[in-house]
Formats: C-alpha cells, structure tokens, sequence
C-alpha cells in the first residue's frame, strides 16, 4: 500500500511537470515575426525645440496573418543613463495599432516628435505582437541635440537695471528742459 | 507732410499724453521680468530661447498696446479739446493731418522697440541668436506697430469719445492676441487652425519660434511674413482713405 | 467778397439749420450776422469758412467757390470760432509759430509773430503757456492766429461772449483798427447787440435758419423807426408840451421825465422833417423857454432786432 502511495506521488509529480513545460517553453522568448526598419531620419543633429517625423516599415515574416501587432517609440538618453517616455512629444509616447498584416506585407508609419531636451539620444522603433508576444526592434537612429547656450544671467540683471535708470534720467531731464525753455 | 505738425505730435505724445512716462514703465517691466527670469528657479531652467522668444512676446505686446492707446487718442482728444477745428480751418489736407498723427505715433513706438533691444541683446548674448532677435524685435514688431497704430488711428477718426476710442483699440488687439495664448484649443478645428494660420500676431510668434530654434525655412517665413505684411498693407490704406472723414464733433 | 446764393444745410438726421440764405458782404464791412440761439450762425460762419458743405446753394468768397477752392480761401481767411480749444502746453508764441508754420511751411521764424503778440497785448505774456491764459487772453491769441496768415477776410463766432466789459472794449477797438488800417473784412456773429450796433456797418439778422433781415444800420433804423422823432429838452418841458401839440407837423408830443418825445407826422421827407424841427424850435423859443437839447431818436440795435424777429415770425427773406 505504502509503496503504491509513493508511486501515485512520484507519477503526480512527473505528470505535473510535464505540464509546466509547455508554460516554461511559452515563457522562453520567441523569435520575432516580422522585422522592423527605421527609414528615416538616418540621424538627428539639431537644437531643442527640434521636431521631426520618425518613419518606420514593419514587414510580416511568417505565412500567416499578423493581428494586433502594436508599435511604439524607445527612447534612450545616453549622457544621462535613463529612458524617457514622455519627453518627446506626444505622439512619440503613443501606442500605434498596426492594421493587420498579411503574410509578406509591409506597412509605413509615421510618428511626429518634438524634442525638447539637449543630449546624446537613441530612438529605436518596435514592434509587439500582443498574440504571440513576440517583439521585434528596429536598429537605433542617433539624434544629438546641441545644448543651448546658458543666459548670461549677470549681463541681463546689469542691463535690467541700466536701462530704467536711463530712461527716467532722460525723462527728467527731456521734462526739466522743455519746463527751461519758456 | 508738414514737419512742424510732426514735431507737434511727436511732442504732444511724449510730454502731453506722457509717452515718455510709457516708455519708462515699459522699461520697468522688461526689467521686473529679467529680474524675474534670473532669479526664480522655476525659470532659470527654461532654454534662452525660450525666453528670448517670451521677451520678444513682451516686446510686441507691450509696445502694441502703448501706440494703440496714443494713436486712439490722437483725433479724438483734439476733438473734445476744440483744436480740432483749428487745424481744419488751415491749407493743410486732412490727409496730412492724419500721416502727421500716425507718424508721431509711429516714432514713439520705434523708440520703444529700440529701448527694448537691449534687453533682447542682453538675453541673447552668447547664443549666436543675437542679429535674428534684433531682426525679429524690429522687423515683425515693426509690421504689427504699422498695422495696428493705422487701426488705432483709423478708430479715433470715427469714434467721437476718447474712452471708447482707447477701449476698442484694446479689444482688437485682445482679440489678435487671443488665438495665440489659446492656440491648443484653436488647433482642434479647421476654422481655429485657418484662424492661426492668418492672424497677424500669432505668425509673428511663430515666425520668432521658428527663426529662434532654427527650424525656419524660406517657405514658412514666407508663409508667417504674407499675413502681417498684407494686415498692415490694408490697415494703412484704409487709414489714409479715412482720412477724408475727419471731422468736428456732431457734425453728423 | 462774400456772395452766398440759395445755401441751405440739412444735417443727416433730417433737421435744417439754415435755408435758402442770400448773403452779400462787400469787401471793407464789418458784417454783423445776428440771430437768436439755434438760428443757423455758427452753421452759417461753419458753411462760409469751408468747414461744411451746403446741402444746396453757392457760397464764393473773394470770387472764389468755397466747395471747390477751399484751400485757397482758408489762405484768405481768418477764423476765431466760438468754441475755441488751444493747445495748453503750448507758449502763446509757440501757438503763434505753429499756426504760421501751418500756413507757411518750412519758412523761417516770422517776426510778425511779435508785431501780433503787440497788438494784441499779449507781448509780455508771449512765454507764458496757454494754459495760464485768462478767457479774455486766450481769446486775443485766437485772433492774433486768425490774423497770422494776413488774411482779408476774418470770421469772428461770438469773439467777446464771457468777456468783461474792458474786454470786450478791447476786442472792438481791435477789430475796428484792423478795419481801418488793413482794410480787413470782418464778419461777425454776437448776441452782443451792442456790439453790433458799435462795430458794425452792415448787418443781418436770422431767424430759424431764414434770412430775416439784411442792409446797413441806418437803412434798418429808417425801415423800423416808423414816424420820424425829435427828442427835446428844455427848461420848463411841461410847458413845452403844451406849446408843441399844435405845431404843424407834430403828431403826438410826450413827456418820458427827462426828455419830450415828438413824434412827427408820417410821411415826411428831408424839407417837411427839417420844417418841422424849425416850428419846434421857434414855439419853444417863442413862449420864452430855452432848448438844452435837441437830437432825434435813432433805434438800438435791440430794437431793430426784436422788431425784425416778431415782425416775420416764420421767417422769410427780406431784400
């Protein structure tokens, strides 16, 4: 009895584990189903506040259809370590619903930024299947925004206060001669 | 045009209708917002573009509103005062009359635009910026001052009280000026995005935006200069053609 | 020098101010244009100097048509409006210099500016600002710039309404001089009757926008006065009185306390007036009285004036 107890438990666990497989197999990544290309711009240089449109095609690999496939916009700040989700404007922080793609079929997409910061960038375009999981990526494009230069803060608050005294000097004394004249 | 009545109106507005105390003020308030945009954390971390461009609005602004004020006051104040028809009873035209007003309207604005650059040099010095600034504080300010000091003219022939003379002048430029403070809301339908594209003060914004942050092209200064230049091409006409209806007070 | 034919002005709210007006101003009067308020004279001087257009009719001065020519007769015109404003911050040779440089463009600063500011008596104020001006000195500066384009027509609305008596005196003798010396025509409105009865030797008067009356002094005295009227005073008028209601030609004799009044009998040319007067004297000399004075009675201006208003009450011309 007891040894048919030990046998039903080792089986259980073995059928158990046989059935997460599949799961551990489904948690491995996929590869990709279609590929995507950044078409243009091939690079940015420029000073904030910068816009352009990021142009991309995402082609269907496989034979069969692709339905809900999702694209959206990476950005990655090099000087500074860190991404950014929602400094590019804001259509760059949103999701684009793909139509759906036949077998071999491509589709260009459009995507408006504003860039309003200074910095070393990389934008990369990708795609999600939200069926499959799979995600493909584009390369990156290079985008250097040149700092602007700072306000001399110490000129400015010596003309900001120049410039008043000026014109009330002059006022007075514009005032005062008119008052001589007679 | 007769140089004694230029000279007359030039003095008349700044020392009777206190031109010369508006352009101090005006000084005070570049410098409050100077003071205001080295000091305050919030503003020190806006790019000198941006302020440039917000010194550039004050600019505009601010000398729009001084040279509508002095040119709405210009006919009516002579009517209320009975000098009016003194000046008529002379060989001089009414055309010239009103070329002389709006002149010395003109010149008060110039040299508000010139007490105003160097504080646009001042925020752009060091960014390369500083030629496009000057260019932009005298050149799209320079269209509007036209356009508008015609308007500001043009009211105080017809309007026979200087307050509602004064009133209206500040409402059409409330007005002008509205599409471009709530530009978002204009953006979300096609009469609000025309009403962008022609209206003369919000292409002079954007016409500073675009030069400033280098995104101009020959086609869209084209496309932001067309409004304006046509607004005070119109205004200027239509205020030399309302010349002929300078009249004395009840006359009608 | 002044010629207006039919002139009429309608206003655009439908009231009319002056109708169907003939004025005729030879050059050398001092014009009187006369009438109660709302008359139609400050529409009339404002027609006559250019600065409204008649509805209808022709207005030429100095052969020229007003409509058509008016900038060169505003070079032969002076004007002193009734309502007139200055510029306050102005010196008055300032105002002067700026009125000539008006008329006279880029020329060099006119020394008749202070021969003006004399005879008007304002050369020792000439740098003091407008501002400080009595009524009386604001309104000799509006008559020195009237006359600081020499001109030979002067158009005077009202020019001694609020002044004082010496003033006004002032102003008359002004306008008077500058008749005689410079040979200046002047048209003047006043409700000043006396005024008009010292300064002026042609007068009209208008009533509701119609021309009521027009002609020299004399000639409306002659037209108003009625029978011709001796006033005598002498020594004992009671019995004088008594002496005269039977001489020929004495149709009524009354005694106001100072003076007789004798009317004489209508009708009477120059021989029959002068008649009259030698019976006058020869009855008072006659019952042993002595004449202290003899003139006859010449209607005011006043009287002449409300004669002619009530006498055409819905006005109409008068040749």
């Amino acid at each position: 009895m007891k040894r048919c107890k030990k046998g039903l438990l080792v089986l259980a666990v073995l059928v158990f584990s046989l059935m997460l497989l599949p799961t551990v197999e489904a948690s491995a990544a996929s590869a990709p189903d279609c590929e995507v290309t950044l078409d243009s711009p091939s690079a940015i240089e420029g000073m904030p506040l910068y816009e352009t449109d990021v142009v991309f095609t995402v082609t269907n690999k496989t034979d069969a259809n692709l339905d809900h496939l999702v694209a959206y916009l990476s950005f990655v700040d090099i000087e500074n370590d860190r991404i950014y989700d929602d400094e590019f404007g804001s259509a760059g922080e949103t999701l684009v619903h793909l139509p759906s793609l036949a077998a071999g079929e491509n589709t260009t997409i459009t995507v408006p930024l504003q860039i309003a910061f200074a910095g070393q960038f990389r934008i990369a375009a990708s795609v999600v299947n939200l069926d499959s999981g799979s995600v493909a990526v584009s390369d990156a494009v290079s985008v250097t925004m040149t700092r602007i230069t700072a306000m001399h803060n110490s000129l400015v608050i010596a003309v900001a206060i120049v410039m008043p005294v000026i014109c009330i000097a002059v006022a007075i004394y514009l005032t005062h001669r008119k008052k001589m004249s007679r | 045009m007769n140089r004694s009545m230029l000279k007359k109106e030039l003095t008349e507005n700044l020392y009777d209708s206190k031109g010369l105390w508006m352009i101090v003020a005006v000084s005070l308030i570049f410098t409050t917002l100077c003071v205001l945009a080295t000091t305050i954390k919030e503003v020190t971390s806006y790019s000198q573009t941006d302020i440039l461009q917000y010194a550039l609005k004050a600019e505009t602004l601010l000398t729009l509103l001084v040279c509508m004020t002095l040119g709405a006051a210009c006919f009516v104040s002579e009517r209320e005062n009975n000098t009016l028809e003194s000046l008529l009873l002379t060989p001089v035209s009414k055309l010239s009359l009103t070329v002389s007003k709006y002149l010395g309207v003109l010149i008060v604005g110039v040299i508000l635009m010139l007490t105003a650059a160097p504080y646009v040099l001042a925020i752009s010095a060091g960014s390369g910026l500083c030629f496009k600034a000057l260019a932009l504080g005298f050149g799209s300010v320079g269209l509007l001052l036209l356009a508008f000091t015609a308007v500001s003219v043009i009211l105080s022939v017809l309007m026979e009280n200087s307050k509602v003379s004064v009133l209206i002048s500040a409402l059409c430029l409330a007005v002008l000026a509205i599409p471009s403070i709530m530009s978002a809301i204009f953006q979300n339908s096609a009469f609000g995005r025309l009403i962008l594209r022609i209206d003369p003060i919000v292409c002079a914004f954007d016409l500073s935006k675009e030069v400033l942050t280098g995104t101009a092209t020959a086609a869209s200064i084209a496309g932001k200069l067309l409004p304006m230049v046509l607004f005070a091409v119109c205004a200027v006409t239509a205020m030399l053609l309302f010349s002929k209806r300078v009249s004395l007070k009840g006359e009608k | 020098m002044i010629e207006t034919k039919g002139v009429s002005k309608t206003y655009r709210n439908g009231f009319t101010a002056v109708k169907s007006l003939d004025l005729h101003v030879s050059e050398g009067d001092i014009f009187g244009f006369l009438g109660p308020n709302g008359a139609g004279k400050t529409t009339t001087i404002r027609m006559l100097d250019g600065l409204l257009t008649p509805s209808s009719g022709t207005i030429r001065i100095a052969g020229m048509d007003v409509t058509k020519q008016s900038v060169e007769i505003k070079k032969l015109i002076g004007v002193v409006p009734e309502s007139h404003g200055y510029y306050y911050s102005m010196t008055a040779r300032e105002y002067l210099r700026y009125f000539d440089s008006l008329f006279h463009p880029g020329a060099p600063e006119n020394k008749y500016i202070h021969t003006l500011l004399e005879r008007v008596g304002l050369a020792d104020k000439r740098d003091v600002p407008v501002g400080q001006f009595s009524r009386g000195m604001k309104q000799r500066l509006g008559i020195a710039k009237a006359l600081i384009n020499h001109p030979k027509i002067i158009f005077l609305d009202e020019p001694t309404l609020g002044l004082d008596p010496k003033g006004q005196k002032e102003i008359q003798d002004l306008l008077r001089d500058l008749n005689k010396s410079e040979g200046v025509t002047v048209f003047i409105t006043s409700h000043m009757l006396k005024d008009i009865e010292v300064l002026c030797n042609r007068v009209c008067i208008i009533k509701d926008g119609f021309m009521v009356e027009q002609g020299t002094i004399p000639e409306l005295q002659k037209k108003y006065m009625g029978n011709y009227t001796l006033l005598l005073h002498t020594d004992d008028d009671l019995r004088a009185a008594e002496a005269l209601k039977c001489v020929e030609g004495v149709r009524q004799v009354t005694n106001s306390g100072d003076h007789l009044e004798i009317v004489c009998a209508g009708g009477l040319d120059t021989a029959g007036i002068l008649a009259v007067k030698h019976h006058v004297t020869t009855t008072v000399f006659s019952a042993g009285l002595d004449i202290l004075e003899l003139s006859h009675k010449l209607l005011s201006m006043e009287d002449i004036f409300f004669r002619a208003i009530e006498r055409d009450g819905e006005g109409g011309v008068t040749a």
